[in-house]
């Protein structure tokens, strides 16, 4: 017992030399991915302060939706969209076949290789985010929440999607970090309500590129707004993941055959 | 040319502590550690010398490289070079020195070498007949005419090497620094690179190298300066390195009868591979040469022999343990120059 | 005249080196109108119940972003990155090594990088804002407006650049660098015009060095300036401007002069 208790003693001595060795580093770290992601909200505060609004829509509901994004990032990066990252990195400086020499799926080794602590910090903010909006908002029944369980589930599906597209790309497309801007420019279309979009528009980011799964439909679950195609974006949400899968498992099949 | 007197330099470090309250406290208060890294060099070279600096890691060479080269301000000390104080009037004392340290490079990693020696041409306001002169040598003397067309990021270590060199020596630069120059180079390039920085110190360039490789300071260096812990422990020509554990030599003999080589003053049997091959270590200040090949014939018939120094490596192993400076009455071979050993 | 040739070698060297990397830039196209597109359908619905917002109608709004979007192709740089790798990595030492003071080489990379900017990132987005999104984007005053963001290039620089010095004090800090870049995104009116910020802050706003980066070359081009309540006459925001790029190339000879005293060649 003591000698385990010495051993826990010596690694937390560790951690927290460790940390204190950039210890201005990490504090601010998290710090600013907090204010970093409160930026878009806090751009719908002050358009709500200016006296507009989105039609439909009140101040907390629309920053209901961005705070589930964030939410659904703060699960998908700590957890595996570093893989992208990873594979930036790692395909760059030609050091990727360590991943192909271990007897493992080697998707479950970028993922595990991926793991980020520091990006805990937005699942902070998101939730953060979360509290504030919901408390200006009527409570959710059981059932919403249920329903908000589900789609949210699906927002994971989609981002773990949208790292495997990416991830893949970054096989041919050496090097590139405007993966990450793409995706960010993208995503803009998940953080505001879906009905200010053109029909086109809602359709395409409802079953096509299921972005608005992210945050608006789980939002609007939550909110007991129900969006139309909720469940058939379930559903696209899926396959797009499945889509995404095999896009990943191709490219990394290029790869290989090319010598990388 | 170059004049360096009682360089110091010192950096402050912080210490964090390992027990868990200094840990802690050293969130708020941090002790700073002064840690001596030059103590006191004093050396000249003149012009057209090709110097290497030898010493363990952490000796100070790099240190004092830096220094000399305006990138660095000590802590106090001299040093004149070119007419400058290196550190003080560093924009016009840079125009006259080139420096290629090692793996920080000076080229661009997407586009050919080419294009960043027009770069070099600009920064250097070199005029243009001296500049395709110039660059005509030397990519013809380093073979790198065809490659220097390439992005850099498809040319292997050894051209890279070549192209680091070439883009240092562009502006007709009298004095060379050069931190680990043949590092990661395979025989051939390190040859190469070699007989580039001879065929350039023939015509009147010197060199100021540091190193860890021996062949380089065997090849190349006339005069070595060691550097242990901050301090110069050794600064002659590379006979006198050599001749330092006092003129040995080491011989191997075969003979056709089995020989008997103890009690002979001044040879020392370091191994005996059987009754007629042996391993042994000459002190020519006790036995001179002559006198021991005349005693081998007297005593035995030889079969063969080979004499050699001894390696160099033993030397500098035996000159990196020392941390005082080394007290030499005067006898010193083969040195023609006046530097001799430091005396306490 | 040297320098002249000295900037022109640099920034061919470095238009060159982007050239290698065209389908980065040329990703803009794709970028910079979808960011786009979303703010036209947000104002678009905002705009739904009122004509008027804390002074912008739709097309001055849409104007105002379309502009600001086009403008940061001209004028944006990663000097900071740039710098402060360089420092952390220690080939800082090899600009030491030559003639050459650092800030004018990044500069001069700066006008190679935004050269190919121009035609690969700012021509192809310009022309879909003004012909697919019909927004209005050419400039009243043509002068002003080319003078602005000349201006708006040296002072971006010189924020950027100064923000990467600090890599000489903050070997590992790189959190404190990002609050400053946060900081500047905000404030530099990116995200929201200014005007939308709450008096006090603009107040504050208008003697911070961020707003003549991006945000006076924006109004400059639409032709009317105001924030916190004060309204000048363009070239009188324009000569402001010139002072304040003055005063942060000075921030930044002073930061360079402190640093590289500081600098030891890390690993070298």
């Amino acid at each position: 017992m003591k000698s385990l208790l010495a051993c826990y003693r010596a690694v937390i001595k560790t951690k927290l030399a460790e940390r204190m060795a950039y210890r201005t580093d990490f504090a601010i770290s998290v710090l600013l991915m907090l204010l970093g992601d409160f930026m878009i909200p806090l751009v719908t505060l002050l358009v709500y302060r200016s006296g507009a609004s989105f039609p439909g829509w009140t101040l907390q509901e629309a920053l209901l939706i961005q705070a589930v994004f964030t939410l659904a990032k703060g699960v998908a990066f700590p957890f595996f969209f570093g893989i992208v990252s990873t594979t930036l990195y790692h395909v760059r400086e030609g050091s990727f076949d360590v991943f192909l020499l271990k007897p493992r799926p080697i998707l479950f080794l970028a993922m595990m290789n991926a793991f980020d602590l520091d990006d805990f910090g937005r699942l902070i903010s998101g939730g953060v985010l979360f509290g504030l909006a919901l408390s200006g908002v009527p409570a959710p029944s059981a059932l919403h929440w249920i329903q908000f369980a589900v789609l949210f589930l699906c927002s994971l599906l989609v981002l773990f999607a949208f790292s495997l597209f990416l991830s893949g790309l970054l096989f041919k497309w050496v090097g590139s970090s405007r993966v990450y801007d793409m995706f960010d420019s993208m995503s803009m279309f998940g953080m505001y309500p879906g009905t200010i979009f053109s029909k086109l528009f809602q359709q395409l980011f409802t079953y096509v590129i299921p972005i608005a799964m992210i945050g608006f439909l789980p939002a609007s679950a939550l909110l007991g707004k129900g969006a139309d195609g909720a469940w058939l974006s379930m559903g696209m949400s899926i396959v797009f993941c499945g889509a995404g899968l095999m896009f990943w498992h191709g490219m990394l099949r290029n790869y290989t055959s090319a010598g990388g | 040319m170059i004049e360096v007197h009682n360089l110091y330099k010192t950096y402050t470090t912080y210490t964090r502590g390992s027990s868990f309250k200094e840990t802690l406290r050293s969130l708020f208060k941090r002790e700073t550690v002064l840690v001596p890294a030059v103590k006191g060099l004093t050396f000249k070279v003149e012009p057209g010398e090709i110097v290497g600096f030898l010493g363990p890691n952490g000796a100070g060479k790099s240190t004092t490289l830096k220094m000399l080269t305006g990138v660095l301000h000590p802590t106090s000390g001299d040093v004149r070079i070119l007419g400058c104080t290196p550190w003080k009037q560093r924009k016009r004392y840079v125009r006259n020195i080139g420096a290629v340290f090692g793996q920080k490079s000076q080229l661009l990693w997407d586009i050919p070498p080419l294009d960043a020696f027009y770069m070099n041409k600009a920064i250097y306001a070199i005029e243009d007949a001296a500049f395709e002169e110039t660059l005509h040598r030397l990519s013809r003397l380093l073979e790198v005419e065809e490659i220097m067309r390439k992005p850099t990021r498809q040319l292997s270590l050894g051209e890279r090497m070549k192209c680091e060199f070439i883009m240092a020596m562009l502006h007709r630069p009298s004095v060379v620094f050069l931190d680990e120059p043949t590092i990661g180079l395979d025989v051939i390039a390190k040859e190469k690179i070699r007989s580039f920085i001879q065929e350039m110190n023939e015509q009147g360039v010197t060199f100021i190298l540091t190193t860890h490789d021996l062949e380089d300071i065997e090849q190349l260096a006339r005069r070595v300066i060691v550097i242990n812990d901050g301090e110069i422990v050794f600064d002659d020509s590379i006979m006198a390195l050599r001749n330092f554990l006092g003129a040995k030599k080491k011989v191997r003999i075969v003979t056709e009868q089995p020989s008997d080589w103890y009690g002979i003053e001044g040879v020392t049997v370091l191994k005996l591979h059987s009754a007629k091959d042996a391993e042994l270590e000459l002190d020519t200040d006790c036995l001179p040469l002559k006198r021991f090949i005349q005693l081998m014939n007297e005593r035995c018939t030889l079969q063969d022999m080979t004499i050699d120094a001894l390696p160099i490596e033993q030397v500098i192993k035996e000159l990196y343990g020392h941390k005082e400076r080394i007290e030499k009455v005067s006898i010193v071979r083969g040195s023609s120059k006046s530097h001799h050993l430091i005396t306490k | 005249m040297q320098s002249l040739r000295f900037v022109r070698a640099v920034a061919f060297a470095t238009y060159k080196e982007w050239a290698a990397y065209r389908s980065h830039m040329a990703v803009s196209i794709f970028i910079g109108p979808v960011y786009f597109l979303v703010q036209y359908f947000i104002w678009h619905a905002v705009y739904a119940s009122q004509d008027i917002l804390n002074g912008f109608t739709l097309s001055e709004m849409l104007t105002y972003y379309g502009v600001m979007s086009v403008i940061t192709y001209l004028t944006f740089d990663f000097a900071d990155w740039n710098l402060q790798m360089l420092i952390r990595t220690g080939k800082y030492v090899t600009f030491i090594l030559r003639p050459v003071s650092h800030v004018g080489f990044a500069l001069a990379q700066k006008v190679g990088h935004r050269t190919l900017g121009f035609w690969m990132e700012f021509i192809p987005v310009f022309l879909i804002y003004l012909f697919i999104f019909k927004i209005k984007l050419l400039p009243p005053q043509p002068f002003w407006a080319v003078l602005s963001i000349i201006l708006g290039f040296l002072m971006t620089f010189f924020v950027n650049y100064s923000i990467g010095l600090t890599a000489f004090w903050l070997t590992n800090a790189e959190g404190v660098r990002r609050v400053f870049l946060l900081m500047r995104d905000i404030t530099a009116g990116v995200f929201v015009p200014l005007s939308f910020f709450p008096d006090g802050l603009q107040h504050v706003l208008f003697y911070l060095p961020f707003q003549f980066m991006q945000y006076i070359p924006v109004r400059v081009y639409i032709g009317s300036y105001e924030l916190a309540g004060i309204t000048m006459s363009i070239p009188q925001v324009v000569g402001l401007q010139a002072i304040a790029v003055l005063c942060m190339w000075g921030v930044c000879q002073l930061l360079v002069h402190l640093g590289t005293r500081k600098f030891t060649g890390v690993g070298v």
